[in-house]
């Protein structure tokens, strides 16, 4: 049955070459958008190098600090609160500290350099897996003995020594002289957890380890042994938290720290931004993502619209075709479905075409320096997303035509024809 | 002749129904596209408030947990002036074109208003090249008295006191402090080219007091033609004087790029976007009209029979898609009307009415495409064709 | 094998009430062949419609092989079509798109049967019209008496006991009328019960029973 359905479908998109043109093309450009959006925020967020782990990691990304006169402090914490309390956790196979970037200056001859540099411990490039080019990544001895050295990525590394040999040579950063020992591939400027150009030990940076206090510039990256374990974790980060002496923070009275997930913590932070912020109500990852699905639903309106026109005007056309299928037992409902399975087909077919068009706009997307070090590709989620939005396009676009076409009355279909 | 036209329209609604929800939608992204687009290009247009060119950015982070010492902004601003290529210095908290910032909000007259509150030392009102419509920026006489001064824009100045009041010496209240007006500015916008006006107010940084968060941005007016090497200058002198801090410098003319780039970005993308869906639109029409037309064979060619000349039938069509186009336009803007007045988007009614204009057009150019090919084959029907097929 | 019961059908639109059939009882019995004969418009084609539950009576009954019809529900309606009826049309309607194998298969795909068995009886079917030789042609690429022949071919693949031909002849010349019509008449002879609707008196002469219809009412 259903191969007799796609035969058909072939059959009649062959015969129509305009009709088959125009729907292809809205298909297409309706899954083009959707499928880079996708991609983007695969990028974003999903387990792309070198994140890979993103499905058992979680992050304390900020502190928020508030006092009974009204004032609110949200943003990184300091390096000696994260480490004096997540060292230790149960469930938690690394934990790894970071600075948020620092943007700094250096100097090539007379030219400046601008750099963002990334202070780490020991654990940062065990949890996170970078492209290594040259030489070595960071290791736990260089935090132990406060090495000043830095890893560097390849745009850095082209600015600062050319084609010159870049291992052991140094370059000063603000009020620092770092040895460079490894070279990394670049990481696009949205990933906000790897994203740098030089990563250095925080033990070198005088002061940073010891500074006092609450607030300051670090976040912290948790990897869990399994996905599991992400809810005791992120519980037993807030227990530990809800007992620091809070004394330090000059005049504050709570200090309220959760352990989520990048997406999470990006959601939040957009739900505040749009003040959206209601107490009791879905998770912000909850409602972003249903913003998302409404978003996308909305774009595929108007090319759903135009298809469901086009095939609406083409349901005369065939009227014969369905009279005569009715004649000889076809139910309404098989008359339906021989309709979706035709639209799915169709857009199955377009989507595919959209996927690789996409594929070719993030080509160029990567290469032009709209966004900094964007290396965007394509996977098999991004695929399976771009397939999946086909099948929800075809559905939308196919409902109607097949439920107006399955209620032709047959001895009018067969009028018509003959007419 | 129209009559009938109209007549023949109603009673085939069904069909028409779904064309004219395309025509809508369309209408609507037109409607998106111009409103975004229009409004950006207005304050493209608009002065920013300050001269970017040989305008430079000197940022320094501090140690957060130690407040540096009183008269750090002091030391840090004698330094750059001592640069021979540097005109004149200002210390800031926030520099330009970021969007950090502190914003403050008044609720004391039971009306809210919030301000974005920019502390800022006497200098800065000469380096940005700031140009006060009344009265002048603060100085060093200002340091005495009981209220202390603010400089503000007029975004600021009508809403708080009203348009056309007087503002000079009134009294500004944001928090628990009571300011002194003493400037106003036409505009400002920190934040570029690209953001909307908002309320400003300026109150004196003086640089001998303690910087609070550890932070300062100098704005830098430099003498024409000065090269990039006076950076590198600039930032040793400056580290020279606060080994622990971190500096960066950048020209705001390059930040000035990069916002409009940034800005413009998402702009350009929907921009594509909604040609290719217009033109999507434009194909998906002339087939349903070219369709319309093929199944309407016999009407047409009994018309012929009866006597319709070929401009009867394509003047026929010409009508039944401009009053589609017609109702679609009235339907689709009366839709658009209800978000600012729901109050769920702000937009200024000048801008939408010339987007309506746009859309409008864009619209009726489309659909006059799309019938012409349609039309030109109905009219080719012959009154033979009608009776052969009966 | 179908009755009829005070059938009448109205058509109504806004303003006009057309009376298609008025008050008919009829009985055809299996193995019967029967014509209906009349002048345009006297509501032949619908009378044809209900017997083929292509159309719904305003009033009256149906009975199909001994069974009322009580509901117009489409399924029950679509197996009905699909296991007991079969179509011959004066404008054959094939599908343009399908070969000529393909659109004889159409009845068998409602039947859920496997594709292999349905080429088969397509085949079987095709060999008895005598076209064989032409499964994958087009409609299109066929004279109107081939089209006719691939019509009937589909009509009887799925070995209905009743076929209900709607002027089989109408739009063929002389010729190929004379081949459908003795295509027609073998089926009848093996048992199969044929109403066809005519205009042509000869065709009509030649089957066992005439009914003859004006304004909606049976004049015989």
């Amino acid at each position: 049955m259903l191969r007799h359905y796609f035969l058909i479908s072939a059959k009649v998109f062959a015969r129509r070459p305009f009709f088959t043109f125009v729907s292809l093309f809205g298909i297409c450009l309706t899954l083009v958008v959707l499928t880079l959006v996708a991609a983007f925020l695969d990028h974003t967020f999903g387990a792309v190098a070198p994140e890979v782990h993103t499905d058992r990691m979680l992050g304390v990304f900020a502190v928020v600090l508030e006092s009974e006169d009204g004032r609110h402090y949200q943003g990184e914490a300091s390096y000696r609160l994260l480490d004096r309390e997540l060292r230790e956790l149960d469930g938690a196979e690394l934990v790894s500290l970071a600075s948020v970037p620092q943007s700094a200056a250096t100097f090539v001859d007379g030219r400046k350099v601008p750099l963002r540099v990334r202070h780490v411990d020991g654990a940062f490039f065990q949890l996170l897996e970078f492209q290594v080019l040259e030489g070595r990544t960071l290791t736990d001895e260089d935090h132990v003995r406060a090495e000043p050295v830095a890893v560097i990525n390849l745009e850095t590394r082209r600015r600062l020594f050319g084609d010159g040999p870049a291992i052991d040579q140094s370059f000063d950063v603000d009020n620092q002289r770092l040895r460079v020992v490894g070279v990394v591939a670049n990481v696009p400027s949205f990933r906000p957890i790897s994203s740098s150009d030089v990563w250095a030990p925080v033990t070198s940076a005088p002061g940073e380890v010891d500074r006092r206090g609450l607030t300051g510039r670090f976040q912290a990256f948790i990897l869990a042994r399994t996905r599991q374990d992400l809810g005791p974790v992120a519980e037993d980060v807030e227990a530990r938290f809800a007992s620091v002496d809070i004394s330090e923070a000059d005049g504050y009275d709570r200090l309220e720290v959760r352990a989520e997930t990048l997406f999470a913590a990006v959601c939040r932070r957009l739900m505040e931004i749009l003040d959206e912020d209601e107490e009791g109500g879905p998770p912000p990852a909850e409602r972003v993502r249903l913003i998302l699905a409404v978003g996308a639903l909305l774009f595929m309106a108007l090319p759903a619209l135009n298809l469901v026109n086009l095939n609406v005007s083409r349901i005369l056309e065939r009227a014969p075709e369905i009279g005569v299928r009715k004649s000889f037992g076809a139910s309404s409902r098989a008359l339906a479905l021989q309709f979706l399975v035709e639209n799915l087909m169709l857009t199955v077919v377009g989507g595919l075409l959209g996927f690789v068009l996409a594929a070719l706009c993030l080509e160029a997307v990567s290469g032009s320096a709209v966004v900094s070090y964007a290396e965007l590709s394509m996977n098999f989620r991004i695929f399976g997303w771009g397939l999946g939005l086909a099948v929800v396009f075809g559905l939308v676009s196919g409902v109607y035509p097949a439920w107006k076409m399955s209620r032709l009355h047959p001895k009018m279909a067969l009028e018509e024809g003959a007419s | 002749m129209i009559r009938h036209a109209l007549k023949l329209m109603w009673n085939r609604k069904h069909h028409n129904l779904l064309i004219l929800c395309e025509l809508m939608g369309a209408f609507l992204v037109l409607m998106i596209l111009w409103i975004a687009g229009i409004a950006a290009h207005g304050r493209w247009q608009q002065p920013v408030g300050f001269e970017a060119e040989n305008l430079w950015t000197l940022t320094g982070a501090g140690p957060e947990d130690a407040a540096p010492p009183a008269g750090t902004g002091q030391r840090l601003l004698a330094a750059a002036r001592e640069h021979p290529q540097v005109e004149g210095a200002g210390l800031m908290y926030f520099p330009l074109y970021t969007q950090s910032g502190m914003r403050i909000s008044n609720t004391e007259d039971g009306r809210f208003l919030l301000a974005e509150h920019i502390p800022a030392s006497p200098g800065v009102g000469s380096v940005l090249g700031l140009e006060l419509v009344e009265g002048r920026f603060f100085d060093e006489r200002d340091r005495s008295g009981a209220s202390p001064p603010v400089v503000i824009n007029r975004a600021l100045a009508d809403r708080y006191f009203g348009r056309g009041a007087p503002v000079l010496d009134q009294t500004l209240r944001f928090g628990e402090t009571s300011h002194r007006v003493l400037g106003v500015v036409e505009t400002f916008r920190k934040g570029g080219e690209l953001v909307l006006e908002e309320p400003v107010f300026f109150s004196p940084l003086w640089p001998d007091s303690e910087l609070r968060f550890g932070l300062a941005a100098l704005a830098l007016r430099m003498r024409p033609g000065t090269d990039e090497a006076a950076q590198e200058e600039l930032v040793m002198r400056l580290r020279a004087e606060m080994p622990s801090w971190n500096f960066d410098i950048t020209r705001v003319a390059d930040q000035r790029q990069h916002h409009l780039q940034e800005r413009a970005a998402p702009l350009v993308a929907g921009a594509v976007v909604a040609v290719f869906l217009l033109a999507m639109v434009g194909l998906g029409l002339t087939g349903v009209l070219w369709q319309n037309i093929s199944k309407r064979t016999q009407e047409i060619g009994l018309r012929r029979a009866q006597g319709a000349t070929a401009a009867d039938i394509r003047f026929q069509i010409g009508l039944e898609l401009s009053v589609l186009t017609a109702v679609s336009i009235v339907l689709a803007s009366v839709l658009a009307a209800q978000l600012p007045i729901l109050g769920i988007v702000e937009v200024e009614t000048s801008v939408a009415l010339r987007a309506f204009v746009l859309s409008s057009a864009i619209l009726i150019l489309i659909s006059a495409v799309c019938g012409l090919y349609p039309g030109w084959l109905a009219a080719r029907i012959q009154p033979a064709q009608a009776l052969h097929r009966q | 094998m179908i009755r009829l019961e005070q059938v009448s059908k109205v058509y109504r639109t806004d303003r006009v009430e057309t009376q298609a059939l008025d008050r008919i009882d009829l009985t055809i019995g299996a193995g019967d062949m029967v014509s209906i004969m009349g002048p345009s418009g006297c509501g032949k084609s619908t009378l044809l419609s209900i017997m083929g539950l292509l159309d719904a009576p305003s009033e009256g009954r149906v009975a199909i092989d001994g069974q009322t019809i009580e509901r117009y529900e489409d399924k029950h309606l679509a197996a009905m079509r699909n296991r007991t009826l079969g179509f011959v049309f004066q404008s054959f309607h094939l599908i343009p798109d399908l070969s000529v194998v393909d659109n004889v298969e159409i009845p068998l795909l409602y039947r859920r049967m496997p594709s292999k068995q349905r080429r088969l009886k397509a085949q079987e079917a095709l060999e008895r019209v005598g076209l064989a030789s032409r499964l994958h042609h087009f409609p299109s690429q066929l004279s109107g008496g081939q089209q006719q022949r691939v019509a009937i071919a589909r009509a009887v693949v799925g070995e209905p006991r009743v076929l209900l031909a709607d002027e089989p002849t109408g739009n063929l010349d002389s010729h190929m009328g004379e081949e459908v019509m003795s295509i027609l008449e073998e089926l009848n002879a093996r048992g199969t019960t044929v109403v066809m609707v005519t205009h042509d008196a000869r065709m009509a002469e030649r089957t066992g029973r005439i009914l003859r219809l004006f304004d909606g009412r049976q004049i015989h």
